[in-house]
Protein backbone atom coordinates (compact mmCIF):
# COMPACT_ATOMS: atom_id res chain seq x y z
CA UNK A 1 0.00 0.00 0.00
CA UNK A 2 1.21 3.16 -1.17
CA UNK A 3 1.90 5.14 2.29
CA UNK A 4 2.51 8.89 3.40
CA UNK A 5 6.42 9.86 3.67
CA UNK A 6 7.93 9.06 7.22
CA UNK A 7 11.06 11.46 8.56
CA UNK A 8 12.96 10.55 10.71
CA UNK A 9 13.69 11.93 13.92
CA UNK A 10 17.13 13.41 12.90
CA UNK A 11 16.02 15.07 9.89
CA UNK A 12 12.95 16.61 12.39
CA UNK A 13 14.95 18.12 14.50
CA UNK A 14 17.91 19.54 11.89
CA UNK A 15 14.95 21.24 9.88
CA UNK A 16 13.84 22.73 13.00
CA UNK A 17 16.86 24.14 14.47
CA UNK A 18 17.61 25.70 10.77
CA UNK A 19 14.13 27.07 10.77
CA UNK A 20 15.12 28.34 14.31
CA UNK A 21 18.12 29.87 12.98
CA UNK A 22 15.99 31.55 10.13
CA UNK A 23 17.11 29.02 7.47
CA UNK A 24 15.28 26.91 4.84
CA UNK A 25 16.21 23.79 3.28
CA UNK A 26 15.87 25.36 0.00
CA UNK A 27 17.90 28.71 0.55
CA UNK A 28 15.20 30.82 0.74
CA UNK A 29 13.99 33.34 3.90
CA UNK A 30 11.09 32.18 6.35
CA UNK A 31 8.73 35.10 4.83
CA UNK A 32 9.67 34.51 1.12
CA UNK A 33 7.23 32.95 -1.58
CA UNK A 34 8.62 30.76 -4.04
CA UNK A 35 9.18 31.96 -7.81
CA UNK A 36 5.68 31.39 -9.54
CA UNK A 37 6.45 30.26 -13.41
CA UNK A 38 2.87 30.56 -15.58
CA UNK A 39 2.47 29.06 -19.09
CA UNK A 40 -0.57 29.84 -21.17
CA UNK A 41 -0.93 26.82 -23.88
CA UNK A 42 -2.75 27.09 -26.79
CA UNK A 43 -6.63 26.76 -26.29
CA UNK A 44 -8.40 29.07 -24.16
CA UNK A 45 -8.12 28.19 -20.42
CA UNK A 46 -5.00 26.09 -20.73
CA UNK A 47 -2.62 27.47 -18.13
CA UNK A 48 0.37 25.12 -16.47
CA UNK A 49 1.67 26.77 -13.27
CA UNK A 50 4.78 25.92 -11.68
CA UNK A 51 5.97 27.09 -7.63
CA UNK A 52 9.16 25.54 -7.47
CA UNK A 53 8.65 22.03 -7.70
CA UNK A 54 4.99 21.62 -7.47
CA UNK A 55 3.02 21.92 -10.75
CA UNK A 56 -0.25 21.94 -11.76
CA UNK A 57 -2.22 22.03 -15.39
CA UNK A 58 -5.40 23.71 -15.50
CA UNK A 59 -8.20 23.03 -17.95
CA UNK A 60 -11.38 25.52 -18.50
CA UNK A 61 -14.47 23.82 -20.24
CA UNK A 62 -17.60 25.47 -20.73
CA UNK A 63 -21.28 23.66 -21.82
CA UNK A 64 -24.96 24.80 -22.14
CA UNK A 65 -26.95 23.02 -19.44
CA UNK A 66 -30.25 24.02 -17.62
CA UNK A 67 -29.80 26.33 -14.11
CA UNK A 68 -30.52 25.10 -10.88
CA UNK A 69 -34.78 25.75 -10.18
CA UNK A 70 -33.67 27.68 -7.32
CA UNK A 71 -31.24 29.65 -9.26
CA UNK A 72 -32.91 30.49 -12.41
CA UNK A 73 -30.47 33.73 -13.11
CA UNK A 74 -27.21 31.99 -12.26
CA UNK A 75 -24.76 29.41 -14.64
CA UNK A 76 -22.63 26.90 -13.05
CA UNK A 77 -18.97 27.06 -12.09
CA UNK A 78 -17.63 23.37 -11.17
CA UNK A 79 -13.90 22.78 -9.87
CA UNK A 80 -12.67 19.52 -10.17
CA UNK A 81 -9.72 18.81 -7.45
CA UNK A 82 -8.67 14.91 -8.53
CA UNK A 83 -5.10 14.02 -6.96
CA UNK A 84 -4.00 11.17 -9.03
CA UNK A 85 -0.91 9.19 -7.32
CA UNK A 86 1.17 11.45 -10.26
CA UNK A 87 1.71 13.81 -7.78
CA UNK A 88 3.07 11.63 -5.01
CA UNK A 89 2.11 7.90 -4.12
CA UNK A 90 0.63 9.32 -0.97
CA UNK A 91 -2.29 9.82 -2.46
CA UNK A 92 -4.16 7.12 -4.11
CA UNK A 93 -6.33 6.67 -7.19
CA UNK A 94 -10.18 6.49 -6.31
CA UNK A 95 -10.07 7.40 -3.29
CA UNK A 96 -10.22 10.66 -1.46
CA UNK A 97 -7.89 11.48 1.46
CA UNK A 98 -8.32 13.99 4.51
CA UNK A 99 -5.63 16.12 2.81
CA UNK A 100 -7.38 16.06 -0.36
CA UNK A 101 -11.00 17.01 0.80
CA UNK A 102 -9.45 20.42 2.77
CA UNK A 103 -7.18 21.49 -0.47
CA UNK A 104 -10.57 21.23 -2.45
CA UNK A 105 -12.40 22.73 0.46
CA UNK A 106 -9.87 25.77 0.19
CA UNK A 107 -10.41 26.23 -3.43
CA UNK A 108 -13.89 26.02 -3.00
CA UNK A 109 -14.14 28.64 -0.43
CA UNK A 110 -11.44 31.18 -2.00
CA UNK A 111 -12.61 30.99 -5.65
CA UNK A 112 -16.18 29.60 -5.83
CA UNK A 113 -17.74 31.31 -2.85
CA UNK A 114 -15.79 34.33 -2.85
CA UNK A 115 -17.91 34.79 -6.24
CA UNK A 116 -14.47 35.70 -8.18
CA UNK A 117 -16.74 34.30 -11.46
CA UNK A 118 -19.77 36.24 -11.89
CA UNK A 119 -22.56 33.77 -12.56
CA UNK A 120 -24.97 35.97 -13.48
CA UNK A 121 -23.11 36.63 -16.64
CA UNK A 122 -23.36 33.17 -17.49
CA UNK A 123 -26.92 33.02 -17.86
CA UNK A 124 -28.48 33.00 -21.33
CA UNK A 125 -32.31 31.94 -21.13
CA UNK A 126 -33.45 32.22 -17.04
CA UNK A 127 -34.62 29.45 -15.74
CA UNK A 128 -33.77 27.29 -19.09
CA UNK A 129 -30.38 27.96 -20.23
CA UNK A 130 -27.12 28.64 -18.82
CA UNK A 131 -23.27 28.30 -19.34
CA UNK A 132 -21.88 25.87 -17.04
CA UNK A 133 -18.04 26.19 -16.19
CA UNK A 134 -15.52 23.90 -15.76
CA UNK A 135 -12.85 23.73 -14.02
CA UNK A 136 -10.12 21.08 -14.04
CA UNK A 137 -7.09 20.66 -11.78
CA UNK A 138 -4.38 18.65 -12.59
CA UNK A 139 -2.04 18.05 -9.88
CA UNK A 140 1.45 16.67 -11.63
CA UNK A 141 3.94 16.81 -9.17
CA UNK A 142 3.93 17.67 -5.08
CA UNK A 143 6.02 19.83 -3.35
CA UNK A 144 3.85 21.30 -0.73
CA UNK A 145 1.22 23.99 -0.99
CA UNK A 146 -1.05 22.54 -3.72
CA UNK A 147 -3.51 25.28 -1.98
CA UNK A 148 -1.78 28.36 -3.28
CA UNK A 149 -0.75 27.20 -6.28
CA UNK A 150 -4.86 25.78 -7.47
CA UNK A 151 -5.85 29.50 -6.43
CA UNK A 152 -3.31 30.94 -8.81
CA UNK A 153 -4.30 28.23 -11.76
CA UNK A 154 -7.92 28.52 -11.32
CA UNK A 155 -7.82 32.19 -11.32
CA UNK A 156 -5.29 32.81 -14.28
CA UNK A 157 -7.37 29.87 -16.53
CA UNK A 158 -10.50 31.86 -15.75
CA UNK A 159 -9.18 35.14 -17.16
CA UNK A 160 -7.39 33.90 -20.27
CA UNK A 161 -10.48 31.69 -21.17
CA UNK A 162 -12.99 32.30 -23.72
CA UNK A 163 -16.59 30.99 -24.10
CA UNK A 164 -18.11 31.06 -28.16
CA UNK A 165 -20.38 33.87 -28.66
CA UNK A 166 -24.02 32.99 -29.13
CA UNK A 167 -26.83 34.62 -30.52
CA UNK A 168 -30.62 33.61 -29.54
CA UNK A 169 -33.42 33.58 -32.77
CA UNK A 170 -36.77 34.45 -32.55
CA UNK A 171 -37.66 30.78 -31.61
CA UNK A 172 -35.88 31.36 -28.41
CA UNK A 173 -32.98 29.26 -30.24
CA UNK A 174 -29.60 29.06 -29.12
CA UNK A 175 -26.93 29.67 -31.52
CA UNK A 176 -23.33 28.55 -30.58
CA UNK A 177 -20.80 30.51 -32.54
CA UNK A 178 -17.48 28.35 -33.57
CA UNK A 179 -14.56 30.24 -32.09
CA UNK A 180 -13.09 30.89 -35.73
CA UNK A 181 -16.12 32.45 -37.01
CA UNK A 182 -16.53 35.20 -34.28
CA UNK A 183 -14.47 36.44 -31.26
CA UNK A 184 -15.09 34.82 -28.47
CA UNK A 185 -16.39 36.32 -25.32
CA UNK A 186 -13.67 35.98 -22.20
CA UNK A 187 -15.70 35.41 -19.15
CA UNK A 188 -15.98 38.44 -16.42
CA UNK A 189 -14.37 37.72 -13.63
CA UNK A 190 -15.11 40.36 -9.95
CA UNK A 191 -12.16 39.84 -8.34
CA UNK A 192 -8.74 37.90 -8.12
CA UNK A 193 -8.65 36.43 -5.00
CA UNK A 194 -4.68 35.06 -4.08
CA UNK A 195 -4.12 32.31 -1.27
CA UNK A 196 -1.36 32.77 0.61
CA UNK A 197 -0.46 29.74 3.08
CA UNK A 198 1.40 29.91 6.32
CA UNK A 199 2.92 27.11 8.48
CA UNK A 200 3.37 27.25 11.78
CA UNK A 201 6.58 25.76 14.13
CA UNK A 202 6.99 25.40 17.64
CA UNK A 203 10.49 26.07 18.74
CA UNK A 204 9.71 25.49 22.51
CA UNK A 205 9.04 22.37 24.50
CA UNK A 206 5.63 20.29 24.17
CA UNK A 207 3.36 22.86 26.93
CA UNK A 208 3.81 25.43 24.26
CA UNK A 209 1.45 23.69 22.21
CA UNK A 210 -1.20 24.04 24.55
CA UNK A 211 -0.84 27.17 26.39
CA UNK A 212 0.79 28.92 23.59
CA UNK A 213 1.56 32.16 25.62
CA UNK A 214 4.84 33.15 24.47
CA UNK A 215 4.39 34.05 20.69
CA UNK A 216 7.18 32.74 19.48
CA UNK A 217 6.15 30.51 16.61
CA UNK A 218 8.43 29.96 13.68
CA UNK A 219 6.27 31.56 10.69
CA UNK A 220 7.14 30.20 7.28
CA UNK A 221 4.98 30.93 4.37
CA UNK A 222 4.96 28.69 1.27
CA UNK A 223 6.06 25.38 2.93
CA UNK A 224 7.21 22.80 0.94
CA UNK A 225 6.34 19.19 1.58
CA UNK A 226 8.95 18.41 4.13
CA UNK A 227 8.00 22.11 6.15
CA UNK A 228 4.02 20.56 5.79
CA UNK A 229 5.08 17.21 7.22
CA UNK A 230 6.50 19.11 9.78
CA UNK A 231 4.71 21.79 10.57
CA UNK A 232 2.23 21.79 14.01
CA UNK A 233 -0.60 23.75 12.09
CA UNK A 234 -1.35 25.71 9.01
CA UNK A 235 -2.84 28.89 8.20
CA UNK A 236 -4.24 30.06 4.61
CA UNK A 237 -5.61 33.63 4.03
CA UNK A 238 -7.22 34.37 0.95
CA UNK A 239 -6.83 38.31 -0.05
CA UNK A 240 -7.43 40.15 -3.25
CA UNK A 241 -5.67 43.47 -4.29
CA UNK A 242 -8.84 45.43 -3.14
CA UNK A 243 -7.54 44.82 0.97
CA UNK A 244 -10.54 42.51 1.19
CA UNK A 245 -9.54 39.02 2.98
CA UNK A 246 -11.52 36.70 1.59
CA UNK A 247 -11.18 33.70 3.94
CA UNK A 248 -9.18 32.60 7.22
CA UNK A 249 -8.56 29.30 7.49
CA UNK A 250 -6.32 27.66 10.50
CA UNK A 251 -6.13 24.25 10.69
CA UNK A 252 -4.09 22.36 13.05
CA UNK A 253 -3.53 22.65 17.13
CA UNK A 254 -1.03 25.68 17.92
CA UNK A 255 -2.83 28.33 19.27
CA UNK A 256 -1.86 31.83 17.68
CA UNK A 257 -2.14 35.37 18.70
CA UNK A 258 -4.29 37.78 16.87
CA UNK A 259 -1.70 40.24 16.23
CA UNK A 260 0.47 37.58 14.49
CA UNK A 261 -2.80 36.98 12.36
CA UNK A 262 -2.30 40.96 11.49
CA UNK A 263 1.07 40.67 10.26
CA UNK A 264 0.24 37.58 8.36
CA UNK A 265 -2.52 39.57 6.77
CA UNK A 266 -0.02 42.65 5.91
CA UNK A 267 2.56 40.20 4.21
CA UNK A 268 -0.15 38.32 2.12
CA UNK A 269 -1.47 41.09 1.08
CA UNK A 270 2.31 41.88 -0.47
CA UNK A 271 2.69 38.59 -2.02
CA UNK A 272 -1.08 38.57 -3.23
CA UNK A 273 -0.36 42.38 -4.92
CA UNK A 274 2.94 40.92 -6.37
CA UNK A 275 0.98 37.52 -7.72
CA UNK A 276 -2.20 39.36 -9.34
CA UNK A 277 0.17 41.65 -11.40
CA UNK A 278 2.28 38.78 -12.86
CA UNK A 279 -1.08 36.68 -13.72
CA UNK A 280 -2.49 40.05 -15.32
CA UNK A 281 1.14 40.33 -16.95
CA UNK A 282 0.91 36.92 -18.24
CA UNK A 283 -2.71 37.17 -20.01
CA UNK A 284 -2.06 40.70 -21.56
CA UNK A 285 1.63 38.60 -22.90
CA UNK A 286 -0.50 35.66 -24.32
CA UNK A 287 -3.40 38.20 -25.74
CA UNK A 288 -0.75 40.52 -27.57
CA UNK A 289 0.73 37.46 -29.12
CA UNK A 290 -1.99 35.91 -30.55
CA UNK A 291 -3.48 39.70 -32.11
CA UNK A 292 -0.05 39.32 -33.30
CA UNK A 293 -0.48 35.79 -34.73
CA UNK A 294 -4.29 36.83 -36.15
CA UNK A 295 -2.68 39.94 -38.00
CA UNK A 296 0.36 37.80 -39.82
CA UNK A 297 -2.70 35.79 -40.83
CA UNK A 298 -4.85 38.63 -42.46
CA UNK A 299 -1.22 40.04 -43.82
CA UNK B 1 13.07 18.53 -24.53
CA UNK B 2 14.07 16.79 -27.43
CA UNK B 3 12.32 17.27 -30.60
CA UNK B 4 12.36 15.63 -33.77
CA UNK B 5 10.37 15.02 -35.92
CA UNK B 6 9.57 11.53 -38.35
CA UNK B 7 8.41 12.80 -41.87
CA UNK B 8 5.32 13.84 -40.97
CA UNK B 9 4.58 13.77 -37.42
CA UNK B 10 6.53 16.19 -34.87
CA UNK B 11 7.05 14.48 -31.73
CA UNK B 12 8.45 16.35 -28.58
CA UNK B 13 9.66 14.29 -25.80
CA UNK B 14 11.52 14.57 -22.38
CA UNK B 15 11.97 12.23 -19.55
CA UNK B 16 12.15 12.85 -15.91
CA UNK B 17 10.10 15.51 -15.80
CA UNK B 18 8.42 15.02 -12.31
CA UNK B 19 10.40 14.61 -9.26
CA UNK B 20 8.25 12.10 -6.56
CA UNK B 21 7.32 9.14 -8.98
CA UNK B 22 10.44 6.83 -10.28
CA UNK B 23 9.73 7.10 -13.70
CA UNK B 24 7.93 9.89 -15.65
CA UNK B 25 8.26 11.23 -19.01
CA UNK B 26 6.28 13.84 -21.35
CA UNK B 27 5.55 13.84 -25.09
CA UNK B 28 3.66 15.62 -27.69
CA UNK B 29 2.66 14.77 -31.38
CA UNK B 30 1.47 17.44 -33.58
CA UNK B 31 0.51 17.45 -37.31
CA UNK B 32 3.49 19.20 -39.46
CA UNK B 33 0.36 19.90 -41.71
CA UNK B 34 -1.75 22.35 -40.06
CA UNK B 35 0.38 23.68 -36.85
CA UNK B 36 -2.53 25.64 -35.80
CA UNK B 37 -4.74 22.46 -34.84
CA UNK B 38 -3.09 22.04 -31.34
CA UNK B 39 -1.03 19.02 -30.61
CA UNK B 40 -1.46 16.01 -28.22
CA UNK B 41 -0.18 16.10 -24.92
CA UNK B 42 0.33 13.46 -22.52
CA UNK B 43 2.13 13.36 -19.25
CA UNK B 44 3.10 9.31 -18.14
CA UNK B 45 3.99 8.50 -14.46
CA UNK B 46 5.33 5.24 -12.92
CA UNK B 47 5.88 4.95 -9.82
CA UNK B 48 7.24 1.06 -8.74
CA UNK B 49 8.35 -1.53 -7.88
CA UNK B 50 6.12 -0.64 -4.24
CA UNK B 51 4.68 -2.75 -2.11
CA UNK B 52 0.78 -3.71 -3.50
CA UNK B 53 -2.57 -4.29 -1.44
CA UNK B 54 -3.12 -7.62 -0.13
CA UNK B 55 -5.82 -7.96 -2.13
CA UNK B 56 -4.01 -6.85 -5.35
CA UNK B 57 -1.10 -8.74 -5.71
CA UNK B 58 -0.66 -11.87 -7.50
CA UNK B 59 2.06 -14.62 -5.81
CA UNK B 60 4.19 -14.71 -8.62
CA UNK B 61 3.81 -11.35 -11.02
CA UNK B 62 3.76 -7.60 -10.28
CA UNK B 63 0.30 -6.24 -10.80
CA UNK B 64 0.10 -3.32 -12.79
CA UNK B 65 -1.89 -0.45 -11.93
CA UNK B 66 -3.57 1.92 -15.07
CA UNK B 67 -4.99 5.04 -14.88
CA UNK B 68 -5.73 7.61 -17.87
CA UNK B 69 -6.97 10.58 -16.63
CA UNK B 70 -9.16 12.64 -19.65
CA UNK B 71 -7.87 16.40 -19.74
CA UNK B 72 -11.40 17.66 -18.92
CA UNK B 73 -14.00 16.11 -16.67
CA UNK B 74 -13.34 12.76 -14.92
CA UNK B 75 -12.47 9.49 -16.15
CA UNK B 76 -15.49 7.59 -17.52
CA UNK B 77 -15.78 4.27 -19.76
CA UNK B 78 -14.40 5.92 -22.35
CA UNK B 79 -10.71 6.12 -20.40
CA UNK B 80 -11.45 2.35 -19.02
CA UNK B 81 -11.50 0.97 -22.24
CA UNK B 82 -7.98 2.93 -22.90
CA UNK B 83 -6.64 1.66 -20.01
CA UNK B 84 -7.37 -2.07 -20.37
CA UNK B 85 -6.17 -1.88 -24.17
CA UNK B 86 -2.92 -0.10 -22.53
CA UNK B 87 -2.64 -3.22 -19.90
CA UNK B 88 -2.99 -5.72 -22.68
CA UNK B 89 0.25 -4.44 -24.47
CA UNK B 90 1.94 -3.55 -21.62
CA UNK B 91 1.22 -7.11 -19.60
CA UNK B 92 3.54 -8.39 -23.04
CA UNK B 93 6.46 -6.29 -22.73
CA UNK B 94 6.79 -5.44 -18.91
CA UNK B 95 9.04 -8.48 -17.45
CA UNK B 96 6.68 -8.64 -14.37
CA UNK B 97 7.82 -12.19 -13.09
CA UNK B 98 10.63 -9.72 -12.01
CA UNK B 99 9.18 -8.44 -9.49
CA UNK B 100 6.67 -10.80 -7.60
CA UNK B 101 3.59 -8.78 -5.25
CA UNK B 102 4.37 -5.43 -6.27
CA UNK B 103 2.83 -3.07 -7.69
CA UNK B 104 3.44 -0.65 -10.64
CA UNK B 105 1.38 2.18 -10.82
CA UNK B 106 1.26 3.79 -13.95
CA UNK B 107 -0.94 7.73 -14.56
CA UNK B 108 -1.44 9.21 -17.66
CA UNK B 109 -2.85 12.32 -17.89
CA UNK B 110 -3.86 13.70 -21.21
CA UNK B 111 -3.11 17.65 -21.30
CA UNK B 112 -3.43 18.67 -24.62
CA UNK B 113 -5.98 17.43 -27.44
CA UNK B 114 -6.50 18.68 -31.07
CA UNK B 115 -8.92 21.55 -31.66
CA UNK B 116 -10.75 19.91 -33.99
CA UNK B 117 -11.82 17.23 -31.26
CA UNK B 118 -14.00 20.22 -29.48
CA UNK B 119 -15.22 20.76 -33.33
CA UNK B 120 -18.82 19.51 -32.87
CA UNK B 121 -19.53 19.18 -36.75
CA UNK B 122 -17.39 16.43 -37.30
CA UNK B 123 -18.19 14.44 -34.19
CA UNK B 124 -19.81 11.12 -34.70
CA UNK B 125 -19.10 7.55 -32.95
CA UNK B 126 -16.69 6.58 -35.62
CA UNK B 127 -14.79 9.69 -34.84
CA UNK B 128 -14.69 9.59 -31.21
CA UNK B 129 -13.44 6.13 -31.75
CA UNK B 130 -10.71 7.31 -33.65
CA UNK B 131 -9.93 9.89 -30.94
CA UNK B 132 -9.30 7.29 -28.41
CA UNK B 133 -7.24 5.26 -31.10
CA UNK B 134 -4.96 8.60 -31.26
CA UNK B 135 -4.68 8.52 -27.75
CA UNK B 136 -3.89 5.19 -27.23
CA UNK B 137 -1.01 5.58 -29.57
CA UNK B 138 0.59 8.82 -27.59
CA UNK B 139 -0.50 7.08 -24.30
CA UNK B 140 1.85 4.34 -25.60
CA UNK B 141 4.92 5.92 -26.59
CA UNK B 142 4.81 8.24 -23.38
CA UNK B 143 4.62 4.98 -21.23
CA UNK B 144 7.63 3.05 -23.11
CA UNK B 145 9.87 6.37 -22.18
CA UNK B 146 8.03 6.34 -18.73
CA UNK B 147 9.55 2.71 -18.00
CA UNK B 148 12.56 3.13 -19.79
CA UNK B 149 12.88 6.37 -16.95
CA UNK B 150 11.90 3.92 -14.02
CA UNK B 151 14.12 1.12 -14.90
CA UNK B 152 11.26 -1.46 -14.83
CA UNK B 153 12.69 -4.58 -16.74
CA UNK B 154 11.19 -4.85 -19.44
CA UNK B 155 11.10 -7.71 -22.10
CA UNK B 156 11.43 -5.85 -25.39
CA UNK B 157 11.26 -2.04 -26.63
CA UNK B 158 8.04 -1.37 -28.12
CA UNK B 159 6.34 1.75 -30.16
CA UNK B 160 3.22 2.43 -31.68
CA UNK B 161 2.02 4.48 -34.54
CA UNK B 162 -1.29 5.38 -35.87
CA UNK B 163 -2.78 5.65 -39.87
CA UNK B 164 -5.51 6.73 -41.87
CA UNK B 165 -6.32 5.24 -44.86
CA UNK B 166 -8.74 7.99 -46.76
CA UNK B 167 -10.62 6.88 -50.19
CA UNK B 168 -8.12 7.02 -53.16
CA UNK B 169 -6.13 3.85 -50.61
CA UNK B 170 -3.71 6.60 -49.89
CA UNK B 171 -2.23 6.35 -46.32
CA UNK B 172 -0.84 8.74 -44.16
CA UNK B 173 0.50 9.10 -40.47
CA UNK B 174 -0.15 13.16 -40.55
CA UNK B 175 -3.77 13.76 -40.52
CA UNK B 176 -5.72 17.50 -40.12
CA UNK B 177 -9.11 17.83 -39.80
CA UNK B 178 -10.30 17.36 -43.39
CA UNK B 179 -8.48 14.27 -43.76
CA UNK B 180 -9.89 12.86 -41.11
CA UNK B 181 -13.21 13.37 -42.73
CA UNK B 182 -12.45 11.91 -45.88
CA UNK B 183 -10.77 8.93 -44.13
CA UNK B 184 -12.05 5.22 -44.36
CA UNK B 185 -10.13 3.50 -41.95
CA UNK B 186 -7.79 3.94 -39.23
CA UNK B 187 -5.18 1.85 -37.63
CA UNK B 188 -2.99 1.46 -34.55
CA UNK B 189 0.24 -0.92 -34.65
CA UNK B 190 2.45 -1.86 -32.00
CA UNK B 191 5.76 -3.71 -32.93
CA UNK B 192 8.48 -4.46 -30.54
CA UNK B 193 11.96 -3.41 -31.42
CA UNK B 194 15.02 -5.66 -31.79
CA UNK B 195 18.14 -3.62 -33.00
CA UNK B 196 15.99 -0.21 -33.95
CA UNK B 197 14.01 -2.86 -36.46
CA UNK B 198 10.47 -3.79 -36.03
CA UNK B 199 10.03 -7.46 -34.51
CA UNK B 200 6.99 -8.89 -33.79
CA UNK B 201 3.32 -7.35 -34.01
CA UNK B 202 2.36 -6.66 -30.31
CA UNK B 203 -1.09 -4.78 -31.19
CA UNK B 204 -3.29 -3.75 -33.85
CA UNK B 205 -6.55 -2.29 -33.83
CA UNK B 206 -8.37 -0.88 -36.72
CA UNK B 207 -11.77 0.99 -37.38
CA UNK B 208 -13.52 1.48 -40.32
CA UNK B 209 -13.56 -0.65 -44.01
CA UNK B 210 -10.80 -1.68 -45.64
CA UNK B 211 -8.97 -4.27 -47.65
CA UNK B 212 -7.09 -7.06 -46.37
CA UNK B 213 -4.20 -6.49 -48.90
CA UNK B 214 -3.36 -2.99 -47.69
CA UNK B 215 -3.66 -3.98 -44.81
CA UNK B 216 -0.93 -6.34 -44.62
CA UNK B 217 1.14 -4.92 -47.29
CA UNK B 218 0.43 -1.29 -47.44
CA UNK B 219 -0.41 -0.09 -43.26
CA UNK B 220 1.84 -2.65 -42.24
CA UNK B 221 5.31 -1.18 -43.54
CA UNK B 222 3.49 2.40 -43.50
CA UNK B 223 3.74 2.28 -39.89
CA UNK B 224 6.30 -0.16 -39.33
CA UNK B 225 8.59 3.10 -41.04
CA UNK B 226 7.45 5.55 -39.27
CA UNK B 227 7.83 3.81 -35.91
CA UNK B 228 11.68 2.97 -37.11
CA UNK B 229 11.44 7.15 -37.59
CA UNK B 230 10.66 7.95 -34.91
CA UNK B 231 12.78 5.61 -32.46
CA UNK B 232 15.66 6.85 -34.19
CA UNK B 233 14.90 10.48 -34.57
CA UNK B 234 13.64 11.05 -31.11
CA UNK B 235 13.37 8.07 -29.10
CA UNK B 236 16.88 7.13 -28.81
CA UNK B 237 17.84 11.40 -28.88
CA UNK B 238 15.62 12.06 -25.57
CA UNK B 239 17.15 8.91 -23.50
CA UNK B 240 21.00 9.63 -24.19
CA UNK B 241 19.85 12.97 -23.02
CA UNK B 242 18.09 11.49 -19.63
CA UNK B 243 21.42 9.04 -19.18
CA UNK B 244 23.76 12.53 -19.95
CA UNK B 245 21.93 14.16 -16.78
CA UNK B 246 21.72 10.78 -14.86
CA UNK B 247 25.54 10.45 -15.19
CA UNK B 248 26.47 14.77 -15.43
CA UNK B 249 29.14 13.88 -11.93
CA UNK B 250 30.74 11.14 -13.78
CA UNK B 251 33.37 13.30 -16.05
Amino acid sequence: MPKGIDVSNVAKDFELESLKQGLRLDGRKLNEFRDVEINIGNSYGSVDVKLGKTRIAVRISAEIVAPFEDRPFEGLFMINTEISPMASAMFESGRQSDEEILISRLIEKAVRRSNALDLESLCIIAGEKCWSIRADIHYLDYDGNFADISCIGVLCALLHFKKPDITINEHQEIIVHPINERVPVPLSILHIPICVTFAFFNPNDVEENIKGDSNAELIVVDPTMGEELLAYGSLTLTMNKNRELVQISKAGGLSIDAMVIMDCSNLAYEIACRITDQIREAIKADDAKRAEKRLEIRL
Amino acid sequence: MSSGGSDELIYEAKLSVLNRVDGSAQLSISSRKDLDEGELGIICSITGPIESKARQESPQQSNLEISVMPHIGVASTREKLLEYKLKLVLDRVIDSFEYPRQLIQIVLQILNKPNYEDDTTIGSDDMNDFFSLNDLNGCLISTYLALIDSGISMKSSFLSSCCIINSNNQLTTDFNKNDLINSKSAHLIVYDLRNGKCNNLIYSESIGEFDEQIFFKNVLDKCKKEIENLNTKVIKNCITEKFKNDYIWKA
